[in-house]
């Protein structure tokens, strides 16, 4: 028997299935997304106006889905990596298999997102905001699946690998937004708001926040940045600039970790 | 893939291979070619780079300097076609541990384009020929015991049939019974006409596998060619195990801890000296010429 058709599709789509099947089959995956269906659902009980409803959704998504995201993705390329290396020894392309993995993985998460977060939305009444948080979510799923893939390609030991995304986690949930507090606060004679739009690229769950309120409209809950980024885009061009840092949040953590991936030894 | 049935000169050939790992120089300049059938295995202390020397041959560490081909393709210019010979059998585990025997099969018989009967029926085939067990088919690889894993991954290296296969300590950890089905399997794959390289710590299994032997040591080959000749070229056939050391006398010789290695032409060369505790006549191994190289345990 000849190895048959190197780089033929069916063999392609076999490995991504491979991730997909085994991350949906596993007793984690579907113990987040009961338990993100529950919470959400049970913010959502005690809503009793739009605002309200997404505020409350958006800030539990905000300090779950990027924790997740960062930890699950970790976990399970160190526990599989092993077996990637097989994968690898094998005439198939690295970047497939990165592909395969990041792909499968993202999937996965939005799967789970749109199961726990929109479905509940949707059943509660609240039909367009669950259509746009979900949108949101796709991306702040991409984001945080793709930083903690770049990580675990870099960090070839485990535990520095999940310390690190523990780091990124405590940074961008909790870290960003009180040094971004006090800094406003105590510049607040300068003319700051200009750099604004720059300080909230660094940061893609602010990112994540204000695009949700732009979107649903609603300003009064949008905080400093938020209000300055509709200031000078308007909300039109303030959702796009917003979706386009978030792209960026999701390309270069992506190459960054294709690229080291191509070239490390195994 | 190749025209014809011409076979390129050699399975695999090594010219001058360099690997850095950052500052640490682990390959220096390792030449080493294999013929089409032959059974090779490399021997060599821990850290002498026969894991390294493997990988580079797979693709999986990139060699900074030197060439290596696997039938007719350039391991650095067309990794995959060099990829499609060989069968590999990593020095760890790399099962998904969490599939079965038989979905492990099953999943790279997809990877390679096989339909699922195709699959089924050539893992069962391989199965078969490995001796595992048919209740152990459905068991989930965590649950497996060393031995049945090491046979799973030796059935998996050979499910796309390739025409080499690679075993990085396929053997180590392992029973002496299982050692010896697993040493009955390899063989009787020669008989196929399949090419070997294998690395190994037990020199038996070298001098009962092998066609030939490379002693690798802080990445260079001190030594290549058939167990036999290797031990004739440098040692004497007799070897006396002596404690307390006493006088070689101008014989070839070594120190392992307290007790003394001494090469003798002829077995009676030494009489048993007075108040010694230890006195053990024996044929000169593989290991005793390693350690007359080398000086270090395999
Ligand atoms: N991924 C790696 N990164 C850095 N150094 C490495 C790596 N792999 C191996 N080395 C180093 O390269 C040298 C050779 O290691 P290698 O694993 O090839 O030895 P080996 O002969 O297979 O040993 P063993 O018998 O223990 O398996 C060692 O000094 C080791 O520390
Ligand atoms: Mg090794």
């Amino acid at each position: 028997m000849q190895l048959r058709n190197l780089s033929s599709g069916s063999r392609q789509l076999s490995l991504f299935e491979h991730y997909i099947n085994d991350i949906v089959r596993g007793k984690w995956f579907i113990a987040y997304t009961v338990l993100l269906f529950a919470l959400i659902y049970a913010v959502l009980m005690f809503s009793f106006e739009t605002s309200q409803a997404v505020v409350g959704v958006m800030n539990l998504v905000i300090f779950i889905v990027p924790a997740v995201g960062l930890f699950f993705t970790s976990m399970y390329y160190y526990s599989r990596r092993e077996f990637m290396e097989f994968i690898l020894s094998q005439p198939v392309s690295r970047t497939f298999v990165y592909f395969s993995f990041y792909l499968a993985m993202s999937l996965a998460m939005i799967f789970s997102f749109i199961l726990g977060v929109s479905v509940p939305m949707f059943i509660q009444g609240f039909a367009p905001e669950a259509i746009k948080m979900s949108l949101w979510g796709v991306l702040l799923n991409m984001i945080f699946v793709a930083i903690s893939l770049m990580v675990s390609v870099l960090a070839d030991d485990r535990v520095r690998g999940l310390g690190t995304v523990l780091l990124l986690w405590f940074f961008f949930t909790i870290f960003y937004d009180a040094v971004l507090t006090a800094v406003i606060i105590y510049f607040r004679d300068y003319p700051i708001e200009k750099f604004i739009p720059f300080v909230i690229a660094i940061n893609p769950v602010d990112d994540f926040r204000i695009s949700t309120l732009l979107s649903t409209d609603i300003a009064a809950m949008l905080g400093y940045s938020g209000a300055v980024i509709k200031h000078f885009f308007g909300r039109f061009f303030g959702v796009l600039y917003v979706a386009f840092l978030q792209s960026l949040w999701v390309l270069i953590p992506f190459l960054v970790g294709l690229w080291r991936f191509r070239k490390k030894d195994f | 893939m190749m025209a014809g049935n011409r076979l390129p000169l050699y399975a695999i050939e090594i010219r001058n291979l360099h690997k850095w790992y950052g500052r640490n120089h682990v390959l220096r300049g390792v030449n080493l070619t294999i013929a089409h059938g032959e059974y090779v295995a490399i021997l060599g202390p821990n850290g002498a780079g026969k894991t390294t020397l493997m990988k580079s041959i797979i693709g999986m560490a990139r060699v900074q300097k030197g060439k290596i081909r696997v039938m007719d393709a350039d391991v650095k210019s067309d990794i995959r076609k060099a990829r499609s010979f060989m069968g590999i059998v990593h020095q760890e585990n790399n099962l998904d541990i969490y599939l079965s025997v038989m979905e492990n099969l099953m999943i790279y018989g997809y990877m390679l384009d096989l339909t699922k009967g195709e699959a089924r029926k050539k893992a069962e085939e391989l199965l078969e020929f490995m001796e595992i067990e048919k209740h152990l088919w459905n068991e989930k690889v965590e649950n497996l015991s060393g031995g049945t894993k090491r046979k799973l991954m030796i059935a998996r290296a050979l499910l796309s049939e390739p025409p080499i296969v690679i075993m990085d300590e396929p053997t180590t950890g392992l029973d002496p019974s299982i050692r010896r089905i697993l040493w009955d399997r390899l063989l009787s794959l020669k008989q196929k006409g399949k090419t070997l390289l294998l690395t190994t710590h037990y020199m038996e299994e070298a001098h009962y596998l092998s066609d030939r032997v490379v002693f690798m040591h802080g990445g260079r080959i001190i030594e290549d060619g058939p167990p036999d000749a290797l031990i004739k070229k440098h040692l004497p056939p007799y070897a006396l195990e002596i404690s307390p050391p006493i006088e070689p006398g101008g014989r070839p010789h070594i120190y392992t801890g307290n007790s003394l290695i001494i090469y003798l032409r002829n077995p009676s060369e030494i009489e048993p000296p007075e108040g010694v505790s230890r006195f053990l006549l024996r044929r000169t191994t593989l290991e005793d010429a390693f350690l007359y190289l080398t000086g270090s345990r395999l």
